[in-house]
């Protein structure tokens, strides 16, 4: 079941791209795909391109794929190994979802961080306290790792 | 409210865990799971899931049909309660089929004994047709789910119950269908996706029954509807056999006074009746 829904899914992405990512397998091993994501315009993350790692687990879709940046970046719901705190990629992962459905999720996380569910209290809290510094530190990172 | 695991009737240590000091050992007398670290706990409580995941999965998705007897084996003899209990349930219900204890028992359970009976009754197979491609067309048009997936849930349920007006057709073939994983989890995505549907479409109506810590239809559906795994309440009954119009009964059965017996869409005129056995935090199949 697994393999032909991940086949599904990458001929959907051919037809119908989402705006600002893309994603496919790495190799021969459609488990295990690699996406980029285009940081928003509107956000202290435009400019960058970020790299992410998809695995798809044998169960797919009964469980969620596991995603991560491999791309560094500063948001206080990513942290540093790349794990994303995302609710539809934990317990409330559907499949009814689809990899580019996460993908533009996690687009949005990006323009609309979560501070009340941090990864990283420390990013939380100069989000919520100092949002200059935020920015200006997330577009450092931005202009440091994925440009 | 129906919890977030796939551990049904097994009791997780959940009491709230706060700082202690894991070298200090004067504090003899607490529980070893009250000296960890909070990571500790979480790993261990993870851990403990993943071995009770493993047990779980041991047993068949969809079982044998069996006499309902065989419940007083999982009971200690003098349990009087339960025995009391199992021996009115077997007035009625002389069999009973299991169902695997992994949280999505009653929607496994109402799929097979559907199922089960449309294979006897082909008739009524056709009038069930219309409200599941009625789910179909709302959640993609009305609802904007992704027309991928939900016509890849919606198609392999019509195969099945197409399949199932077939002369040649056998309950080898259900049982067959319902024990491979992949297949028997596409049914229960798409049960759990009519659910959804229906809450969705009367979502006025159903909020008055929902926690407040759900301020919306939608945040319940997130958490306690449409993730596989999760368990079943009355709301998810009620949703299913409604938007189907398919009568269910359920024999409750648990530690209070008496075996209480819920129906559902009771004058139905569509002639299957799905009879369950409710013991807390699992459904299985009734026969009479």
């Amino acid at each position: 079941m697994a393999l032909k829904r991940i086949t599904k899914e990458l001929q959907d992405l051919g037809r119908d791209p989402p705006a600002q990512c893309s994603a496919g397998p790495v190799g021969d091993d459609l488990f295990h795909w690699q996406a980029t994501i285009i940081g928003p315009n509107d956000s202290p993350y435009a400019g960058g391109v970020f790299f992410l790692t998809i695995h798809f687990p044998t169960d797919y879709p009964f469980k969620p794929p596991k995603i991560g940046f491999t791309t560094r970046i500063y948001h206080p719901n990513i942290n540093s190994n790349g794990s994303i705190c995302l609710d539809i990629l934990r317990s409330q992962w559907s499949p009814a979802l689809t990899i580019s459905k996460v993908l533009l999720s996690i687009c949005s996380l990006l323009g609309d961080p979560n501070p009340d569910d941090p990864l990283v209290p420390e990013i939380a809290r100069i989000y919520k306290t100092d949002r200059a510094r935020y920015n200006t530190l997330a577009k450092e990172w931005t202009k440091k790792y994925s440009t | 409210m129906a919890s977030n695991t796939s551990s049904e009737e097994v009791v997780i240590p959940v009491e709230p865990v706060t700082a202690t000091d894991t070298t200090d050992a004067s504090n003899a007398d607490i529980p070893d799971y009250l000296k960890m670290s909070a990571m500790e706990h979480d790993q261990a409580v993870e851990h403990m899931k993943q071995d009770i995941e493993k047990e779980v999965s041991k047993q068949h998705l969809v079982g044998d049909i069996e006499p309902t007897s065989v419940l007083k084996t999982v009971y200690a003899n003098d349990d009087s309660v339960y025995q009391a209990k199992i021996q009115e349930i077997e007035k009625n219900y002389s069999k009973i089929r299991r169902i695997r204890q992994d949280g999505n028992c009653f929607f496994r359970s109402f799929g097979f004994s559907l199922m089960e009976q449309l294979l006897a009754n082909k008739s009524e197979i056709d009038k069930i047709k219309p409200s599941l491609t009625a789910v179909k067309t709302d959640l993609i048009g009305k609802f904007g789910y992704p027309d991928m997936t939900v016509e890849d849930f919606y198609d392999n349920f019509i195969e099945v119950l197409d399949k199932l007006k077939e002369e040649e057709t056998d309950i080898e073939y259900l049982l067959k269908t319902y024990q491979d994983s992949g297949l028997s989890d596409y049914m229960v995505c798409f049960m759990r996706l009519i659910v959804s549907v229906q809450l969705q479409r009367n979502a006025e109506f159903y909020l008055n029954f929902i926690s407040s810590k759900y301020p919306t239809i939608k945040s319940f559906l997130s958490e306690e509807v449409e993730p596989m795994y999760v368990e079943s309440d009355h709301l998810h009954i009620d949703g299913l056999s409604t938007c189907l119009n398919i009568r269910i009964i359920v024999q409750y059965m648990d530690r209070g006074m008496k075996v209480q017996e819920h129906k559902f869409q009771e004058g139905s005129p569509i002639n299957v009746t799905i009879n369950l056995l409710y013991r807390p935090g699992h459904y299985d199949i009734l026969y009479a």
